[in-house]
């Protein structure tokens, strides 16, 4: 690792960068704990609030600590994204921004027991973090599940990239979707429609 | 205690992860590290490419998909909901916790053979102490006393042993798979004593395995836009992740996208028009990124303290 072939050259400067990491690792830690706390509140506060109030809810927070416009941009990858009118990646962003915020508006609406607790962290080569965290589900069929969050640093502070849950790259999948919604005719509308429609089976 | 459906599938985020689901049993499949190396350009004909490569029998695989999927909705799932309905939740989880335990055995045998000696002897502890004190395997005493399941199979081992993955395939009535899942479904299924007892046994086996998947395949339906690739794709990154033992240094592939690099979408204006009502970033989260210089440290060795990001400065409401 980098801080090691440092360590030869300069050990104050390495002690200082490994500080640095720590620091900035908690940093991230922070921001996926806290993005977890609301989950779990929200779900606390169970049917007391309405789908569209937990919506807004969800909507402050994912904003707060995911980097929902360069998810998105990885999905529908560069090329074709470049492809689009301002006008559609407004649309798009705003779609896709409630669509995610729906699902966790739909999902996480009552509450049994349920905990997070943090497990590990890695940082990438690339200086990236990997927070590791466990849901524990005491009353589900399966009993827990990994969720690994990765975070990428932006002007603003650390902000949550991609999610996998036992090892399932949400953002993976995702543009797998995407894409090929998006490679067939007239695509783009396509795209549109089909997450409206998902939309509205959630507040249904 | 009991929940009716509806309160099941409302909280089916949490009876999930967003892990795919064969229709009747618990996979049989697997995959390796995709050995193809991936060469992602950008263009979506690349993509089709790789797809084909992965899903060479996409025509067949969406057949029997559909095929999988009706009788799922007029066989399976209302048999599976008759079940849910009758059947108590503790029988439901001794259940559950029987069949668990006789696939046990595949499990030691597959740690073995993959070299995970002491996981081999903690899970032969498990089967030993969940087939006596556990009654037969009924109540899941092991994982109270810290010895907690391990997910094990055939095609793993065939994995850990360097087969090939091979391509995707949708088995009729099995579900996903793949070429190497095949030989170690036949496998597993020889070495579970469960294929042996008897039909009626197989049957309350797949109906309990369904059931315990509903929360799952509701999930599939309601947040995929593509069913089939969403399933494809998270069913290959499960045994992928089962394959390695999900170990958190294997992460870095979460960032693993050819954008990683590229910051030229030619639109960053765009950012704070379209998520205008985004909130300010706390106070103290500023204040505590606010005193350090912002250290690149890369595989380059380059360690070079980058111009300094002085976060004060920085407007948050726009980045103009």
């Amino acid at each position: 690792m980098a801080a090691t072939v440092v360590a030869a050259e300069n050990d104050d400067l390495t002690v200082a960068v490994e500080e640095v990491v720590v620091k900035e690792n908690s940093l991230a830690k922070e921001v996926v704990t806290e993005f977890q706390s609301v989950l779990i509140d929200a779900m606390k506060q169970g049917k007391a609030l309405s789908f569209e109030g937990r919506c807004e809810y969800f909507k402050d927070a994912i904003l707060k600590s995911h980097d929902v416009l360069k998810s998105l941009r990885t999905i529908v990858g560069s090329k074709e994204w470049r492809s689009f009118t301002d006008e559609q990646k407004t649309q798009l962003t705003d779609v896709f921004t409630q669509f995610i915020v729906s699902t966790y508006a739909f999902n996480f609406n009552s509450f049994s027991g349920e905990s997070f607790k943090y497990v590990s962290e890695h940082t990438t080569k690339k200086g990236n973090v990997v927070v590791r965290s466990v849901l524990y589900i005491p009353e589900g069929k399966r009993k827990k599940v990994t969720f690994d969050y990765a975070l990428k640093k932006s002007s603003e502070g650390w902000r949550i990239y991609n999610i996998a849950a036992d090892g399932v790259s949400d953002l993976a999948t995702r543009r797998s979707e995407y894409r090929r919604i998006l490679s067939a005719e007239d695509g783009f509308n396509a795209l549109i429609a089909i997450i409206n429609k998902k939309i509205d089976n959630y507040a249904k | 205690m009991y929940m009716t459906s509806q309160e099941k599938s409302d909280s089916s985020l949490f009876t999930v992860s967003f892990v795919v689901v064969t229709l009747f049993l618990s996979g049989c499949a697997s995959t390796p590290p995709t050995e193809d190396g991936v060469e992602v350009v950008e263009a979506v004909e690349v993509i089709e490419e790789e797809v084909v490569e992965v899903d060479p029998y996409e025509g067949f695989n969406r057949t029997m998909f559909d095929f999988n999927d009706g009788v799922d909705t007029y066989f399976a799932e209302p048999i599976s909901d008759a079940y849910t309905w009758v059947t108590p939740q503790f029988v439901q989880t001794g259940v559950t916790n029987f069949f668990d335990n006789l696939k046990g055995i595949n499990v030691v045998l597959n740690d073995f053979m993959q070299g995970k000696g002491q996981q081999g002897a903690e899970d032969t502890g498990r089967f030993l102490v969940n087939s006596t004190v556990g009654l037969l395997g009924l109540f899941d005493v092991a994982t109270e006393i810290g010895l907690e399941q391990n997910n094990e199979d055939f095609a793993q081992t065939l994995a850990v042993w360097g087969v090939p993955q091979g391509p995707y395939l949708v088995l009729p009535l099995l579900g996903p798979s793949t070429t190497r899942g095949i030989p170690g479904g036949i496998f597993d299924a020889a070495a579970n004593p469960a294929t042996y007892i008897g039909v009626p046994v197989q049957v309350v086996q797949m109906l309990n395995a369904r059931a315990n998947a509903d929360g799952e395949i509701n999930f599939v339906e309601e947040a995929a836009l593509d069913r089939y690739v969403f399933t494809r794709e998270s069913f290959l990154q499960y045994r992928d992740n089962l394959i390695s033992d999900g170990q958190i240094e294997d992460s870095d592939a979460l960032f693993d996208f050819e954008e990683e690099d590229d910051e030229d979408f030619g639109d960053e204006e765009l950012t704070k028009d379209v998520l205008d009502s985004k909130p300010e970033v706390s106070e103290n989260e500023i204040a505590s990124v606010d005193e350090n210089k912002e250290i690149v440290i890369n595989e380059d060795k380059v360690l070079e303290p980058e111009p300094v990001a002085n976060y004060s400065d920085v407007s948050l409401d726009s980045e103009e």
